[in-house]
């Protein structure tokens, strides 16, 4: 079955990649490893297929990824003979950063904002791809689909750049650079139709399978490695779980579910009274603390 | 293709602040079951009570949410009816008018609010006509706070007949009307018991059936984004414009008119043999071509125009205000090129009130007003009212990269320089065969040219 607002989300992306792509000198695809990057991922290649597409990737490893997204990051970069870069801020891996002992909002601003941080400064690059969609989170519904950071790598929320008609002001002085976002109008939904209709590989743990859990704070963390030790009273379980996001397994909230295929993870989502970001401890934090992150530099 | 209009509807809301936008949307993703419990009871939680405050469902930012006004745009999505709807929500405030066109441009069709106590407001006619400037033909006016005018059908007709008075001389494509509490979503989602008298659609209902303009009219336009070689051939990339192309057909690119005819049409990862609007593809064409992004290909009956000027409206986004004494150094981006340009005349400015116009000497933030432009080169563009994507454009101070104004192509002009040139051209002919062959069989080869 095809959706034909699938298609009109396909030409703008496709659109928008090559958009960017021309107008910047030192792009980078930002890859998260997540459904979305795999998405955005197959639209790069599409954007310019039968050619190659004129880009790098680049993943921020906070060490504390699923080690299956590890796997499946190593096996998307061979398959496609991807030029693959991969930063973590060894500072921080020297102090012993973590989220058991510095909790969620410290570890991902060290391991994630300051390293992409330190990405962007190291190679200079000029535009960066991100999977990030409008419907995922308040703030992001007012990002525009060119975002434009400035040398401290900072969004001024207020002061955006008008986007008419899909014309994009692409202009930068030293130091500055562009986020690009071309799943901006696409929603979790529209992420999985199109999943389904073109059969684009994601990391296993989206399906729902029997994994080691625990329940912290409320949420079911999967035990992913020996790094999570077990407080008082807590104890192993084997739950058919899955996952609805992907980030550091000690952050991601998994959920019960018995959708082990594409068609039952859609109806699943069609169903949910929640929303895919209620997994995410780093969100939780306070309202409006994504809009705080950015302004800091998070992606 | 017929599908594909039926399935995706982009619209936007206006009207003036406080006329209750966000609360409207708020209320028709709520009873959509559009939004998630975990953001509803967030939601609760800042609303302070039981009482849900829809307007901060589409509040994103700390700033808005505090002041209670919508600031810039935000996109919300929900699926209905098997459509899929992109909402642009726009500021109703007159400081943030720059941000209303930003979803004018990126819309469809667009709801305008009116407070049914207050009536049509300076703000309102203000988006109204941005809206319609900016290509909209299609409007519902959305007449909200009926429970403050006790639900009259009268107060209700009132308005309407103020609206069809005041935009007299407007075409619209679609008009309709509908009286609305957004606060309680009475005809929101659900048909009013207060406002029996109404026998019309719920907003709702009205949203399900509408059928997207066709977008595959008008001439064929397609404009290169990407020219990437591959192995020993090069594609064409980027995004069909206007009108359709098949293979084997004869294009002629711009502004450098060479012609080639279309070998293969690349599209969605497979190979085609004919291609419409709104898609993105590749092109391969029989001759390799010397051009550049921003290149222009058509069909040669129905060329764009090429052009080293033209007039347009202007929507003034800057805070700094335009004269022609500053000399501020602008470039244009039309068609993915930048190019160095000047204004050269303020032709008049508009008065939204009633759409009158009236000479003025410098333009002021929000402002509208229509300005002759002088380009560094030659360039090919449309009049923004046969195609909108060929025939819009940004104004960039390269001072700060700042976009200082928004532009439609109303005509070309300068034709004079381009006579001039043709002219430069013959008199050093002239020369040439006076040289060779002496003054009369100049004069006889030159009156011969020109006639």
């Amino acid at each position: 079955m095809k959706y034909e607002h699938l298609k009109y989300l396909e030409n703008e992306a496709i659109y928008i990649i090559r958009e960017a792509l021309a107008e910047f000198e030192n792009p980078i695809f930002l890859y998260s490893i997540g459904k979305d990057s795999s998405v955005l991922l197959h639209l790069i290649l599409k954007a310019f297929h039968p050619a190659p597409p004129p880009v790098r990737m680049l993943h921020i490893d906070t060490t504390w990824k699923f080690k299956e997204m590890i796997k499946f990051r190593d096996a998307t970069a061979k398959k496609y003979d991807l030029d693959l870069m991969v930063h973590t801020n060894q500072e921080g891996v020297k102090n012993n950063v973590n989220p058991f002992k510095d909790g969620s909002s410290q570890h991902t601003h060290i391991m994630k904002t300051l390293a992409l941080r330190q990405a962007l400064d190291k190679y200079r690059f000029d535009m960066a791809f991100g999977g990030a969609r409008r419907d995922e989170e308040k703030s992001r519904s007012k990002e525009r689909i060119f975002s434009f950071r400035n040398k401290f790598h900072a969004w001024d929320s207020k002061n955006q750049r008008p986007e008419l008609f899909n014309i994009f002001n692409t202009r930068l002085n030293k130091d500055e650079s562009m986020r690009v976002f071309p799943l901006s109008n696409w929603t979790e939904l529209d992420i999985w139709e199109y999943i389904r209709q073109e059969k684009i590989d994601i990391v296993p743990l989206y399906y729902a399978k029997k994994r080691p859990v625990i329940v912290r704070d409320g949420v079911k963390i999967m035990v992913d490695d020996d790094r999570l030790k077990l407080l008082p009273g807590e104890e192993i379980k084997h739950e058919k779980i899955r996952f609805r996001t992907l980030g550091c397994y000690p952050l991601t909230g998994a959920i019960n579910s018995e959708a082990d295929t594409l068609d039952k993870i859609i109806e699943e989502i069609k169903e949910s009274k929640y929303s895919e970001r209620q997994g995410r401890l780093i969100d939780a934090d306070q309202v409006g603390s994504m809009e705080k992150k950015k302004a800091e530099g998070y992606f | 293709m017929t599908d594909k209009k039926q399935l995706l509807v982009k619209f936007l809301t206006s009207g003036s602040v406080d006329d209750g936008k966000s609360t409207l949307i708020g209320n028709l993703l709520y009873n959509t079951d559009s939004i998630y419990d975990d953001q509803i009871s967030e939601i609760k939680k800042l609303s302070g009570g039981d009482q849900v405050d829809y307007s901060l469902f589409v509040e994103g930012l700390e700033s808005e949410r505090r002041q209670k006004i919508t600031i810039d745009v935000a996109y919300r999505y929900f699926t209905a009816a098997g459509k899929k709807f992109i909402i642009a929500d726009s500021p109703g405030h007159e400081e943030y008018t720059r941000n209303m066109a930003v979803a004018a441009s990126n819309s469809e069709l667009a709801l305008l609010l009116v407070d049914a106590k207050a009536g049509l407001k300076v703000q309102t006619l203000r988006h109204l006509y941005i809206a319609y400037l900016f290509g909209i033909r299609r409007f519902v006016v959305v007449i909200n706070k009926m429970d403050l005018a006790d639900y009259s059908q009268d107060r209700f007709n009132d308005i309407r007949n103020d609206f069809i008075a005041k935009t007299k001389g407007l075409e619209f494509a679609d008009l309709y009307f509908i009286p609305v509490v957004a606060i309680s979503g009475d005809n929101v989602v659900k048909k009013s018991k207060n406002i029996s008298w109404y026998k019309g659609d719920t907003l709702y209902g009205y949203l399900t059936k509408f059928n997207n303009p066709d977008q595959e009219e008008g001439d064929f336009r397609f404009r290169v984004q990407v020219v990437s070689k591959h192995q020993d051939y090069r594609l064409y990339q980027g995004i069909i414009s206007g009108g359709n192309i098949s293979a084997n057909q004869e294009i002629m690119a711009l502004p450098g008119y060479k012609s080639a005819k279309v070998k293969e049409i690349h599209y969605s990862g497979e190979q085609v043999k004919k291609a419409h609007a709104g898609q993105s593809v590749s092109l391969v064409l029989d001759r390799d071509l010397d051009i550049d992004r921003g290149t222009i290909f058509a069909e040669s009956q129905k060329l764009p125009q090429v052009a080293n000027g033209f007039s347009a409206h202007v929507i003034w986004f800057s805070k700094k205000e335009f004269s022609l004494d500053k000399n501020y150094d602008l470039t244009l981006k039309l068609n993915h090129n930048y190019a160095n340009a000047e204004i050269t005349k303020i032709n008049h400015l508009v008065n939204i009130n009633d759409f009158s116009t009236y000479d003025f000497n410098y333009i002021r933030q929000n402002q509208i007003a229509h300005l002759d432009f002088s380009l560094a080169e030659e360039m090919a563009f449309d009049k923004f009212a046969d195609n909108k994507f060929t025939g819009s454009f940004l104004l960039i101070n390269k001072a700060n990269n700042e976009v200082m104004a928004a532009g439609l192509i109303d005509k070309s002009i300068n034709q004079l320089k381009q006579k001039n040139r043709n002219e430069a051209f013959l008199a050093d002919l002239a020369g040439l065969v006076k040289r060779h062959f002496g003054q009369q069989d100049a004069e006889f080869f030159i009156n011969h040219l020109k006639g």
